[in-house]
C-alpha cells in the first residue's frame, strides 16, 4: 500500500487507487495473511482519507 | 543454492520458492529477504502478538514459535497424536481398514493339487507339495510404494490457531495411515498465496512456497513435523519465504490461495507420481472428510494397480 502519488501519471492513477482500496479492504476484513492492530487501522484510515482526497481532486479536474 | 522459478501457466504468472530442508532455508532465506523486503519482514515479529489466537497453545512470541519449529514441539505433537486417535471413532472404519490392508500379490503355492506338476518333488515322494498354483495373497508393502505429502498451511489472519489445529491433526492422521500401509513418505510444508506483491512491478499474481520436512529415506521427527504443521509455521517462516521474493511485498503479504502445489511437487504429480495435498481444514468434520478422501483414494485395488 502507501502509493507515492507524485510518481504516478494520470494513466495509472486509477489502478493505484483501486490497489490501495483493495489492500486496505483485505487488511481490515482480515482476509489477508497480515494481522492488523488498532494502531495500524488508524494508519489505514489515514491512507484511505488520502486516497479519497486524491479522487476528489481528480473529479474536480473533470470537464 | 536457492530454488526459485517464475513462469506463466494458464495465462497467469507464478512464482515458486522452495528449500530442501529447514536448515537450507535458515542458511539461504535471510539474504533473499534482505534484497527486497527487509523492512516488511520486520513487521512479522509484531503481528498478532496481542492475540493469543495467532500462534495459540501458549506461544506468545515470534522467537518462541521459530524455536519450536527448529527444535520440535513435543507438547503440540502429543496433542495432535491424542486428537488424531480420537478421530478413529468417527472415521469410516471400513475405509481406514482398507488402507491398512496389505496389497495382494500372486505367490506360487505348492500343494497336493494345482496347475503344474513339479516332477522332482514327485520323485522325492513329496506328493503333498508336488503341484503348484499361483495364489493371490496379502503382503506387506513393496519398497516401490512412495507418496509425497504437501501440507498447505495457508490461513488468513482471521483464522484462529485453535481452528487450524484440525489441519495439523488431519496431516498427522494421513501421515500415520500411509506409514501403517507401508508407504515411504516425503513430507513438505508450504503455502499458496495470491496478490502478495505491490502493484505495478509486473510481479506474478500467485506464489507457492515449500520446505521439505523429511525425505523418503528419513524417519519422521514427530516433534518437528508437529511444529511445522501448525499455523505458526505460516506466520513465521511461511511469511518469510514470501518476503524472500524478488518483488516488494504488500503490507498484508497477500491472501490465501489454498490450492495447487509448489513446483517440484507439481512436476512429480505431472510425471505420474503420487502426491497428496492437504489444505483447508478448520473443523473436526472437515478433518474427517480430508482423511477419508485420502484413504478412499488408496483402496487396495488402486494400490494393486499402482504396484
Amino acid at each position: 500500500m502507501k502509493t507515492s502519488w507524485d510518481q504516478l501519471s494520470d494513466d495509472n492513477v486509477v489502478d493505484a487507487i483501486v490497489n490501495d482500496l483493495q489492500e486496505a479492504s483485505r487488511l481490515i476484513d482480515r482476509q489477508s495473511f497480515g494481522s492488523v492492530r488498532d494502531s495500524q487501522t488508524v494508519e489505514i484510515k489515514r491512507i484511505l482519507e488520502e486516497t479519497k482526497a486524491k479522487i476528489d481532486s481528480l473529479l474536480e479536474r473533470l470537464p | 543454492m536457492e530454488k526459485t522459478a517464475e513462469f506463466t501457466a494458464g495465462g497467469a504468472a507464478e512464482y515458486h520458492i522452495w528449500f530442501d530442508s529447514l536448515e537450507e532455508m535458515h542458511a539461504e532465506l535471510p539474504a533473499m529477504i534482505r534484497r527486497h523486503n527487509l523492512e516488511a519482514s520486520h513487521q512479522l515479529t509484531t503481528w498478532g502478538m496481542s492475540n493469543d489466537a495467532w500462534f495459540g497453545f501458549g506461544i506468545n512470541s515470534y522467537t518462541e514459535m521459530t524455536t519450536k519449529i527448529r527444535d520440535g514441539w513435543p507438547e503440540y505433537a502429543e496433542l495432535l497424536g491424542k486428537r488424531a486417535a480420537e478421530l478413529d471413532a468417527a472415521l469410516d472404519l471400513e475405509t481406514v481398514r482398507a488402507m491398512t490392508i496389505d496389497v495382494r500379490k500372486r505367490k506360487r503355492h505348492r500343494m497336493d493339487q494345482g496347475d503344474t506338476l513339479d516332477l522332482p518333488r514327485v520323485w522325492n515322494g513329496d506328493l503333498d507339495h508336488a503341484w503348484e498354483r499361483p495364489v493371490r495373497v496379502p503382503r506387506r508393502s513393496a519398497s516401490q510404494r512412495y507418496v509425497t505429502i504437501y501440507l498447505d498451511v495457508s490461513a488468513a489472519a482471521m483464522r484462529n490457531a485453535r481452528d487450524a489445529v484440525w489441519r495439523a491433526i488431519a496431516a498427522k492422521k494421513i501421515t500415520d495411515l500411509f506409514t501403517s500401509a507401508g508407504f515411504s513418505t516425503e513430507i513438505w510444508v508450504g503455502d499458496s498465496t495470491s496478490g502478495a506483491y505491490v502493484w505495478n512491478q509486473n510481479a506474478p499474481a500467485k506464489t507457492w512456497t515449500g520446505v521439505r520436512v523429511k525425505e523418503f529415506s528419513q524417519p519422521i521427527n514427530e516433534d518437528r513435523l508437529a511444529a511445522m504443521s501448525s499455523v505458526g509455521m505460516l506466520r513465521t517462516h511461511g511469511f518469510e519465504m514470501i518476503c524472500g521474493s524478488p518483488w516488494k511485498v504488500q503490507s498484508s503479504l497477500g491472501m490465501p490461495l489454498n490450492r495447487g502445489l509448489v513446483l517440484p511437487l507439481r512436476e512429480r504429480q505431472e510425471a505420474g507420481e503420487r502426491v497428496i495435498r492437504i489444505g483447508e481444514c478448520w473443523t473436526r468434520e472437515e478433518a474427517i472428510r480430508e482423511v477419508t478422501a485420502v484413504a478412499q483414494s488408496l483402496l487396495p485395488q488402486k494400490l494393486e494397480e499402482a504396484s
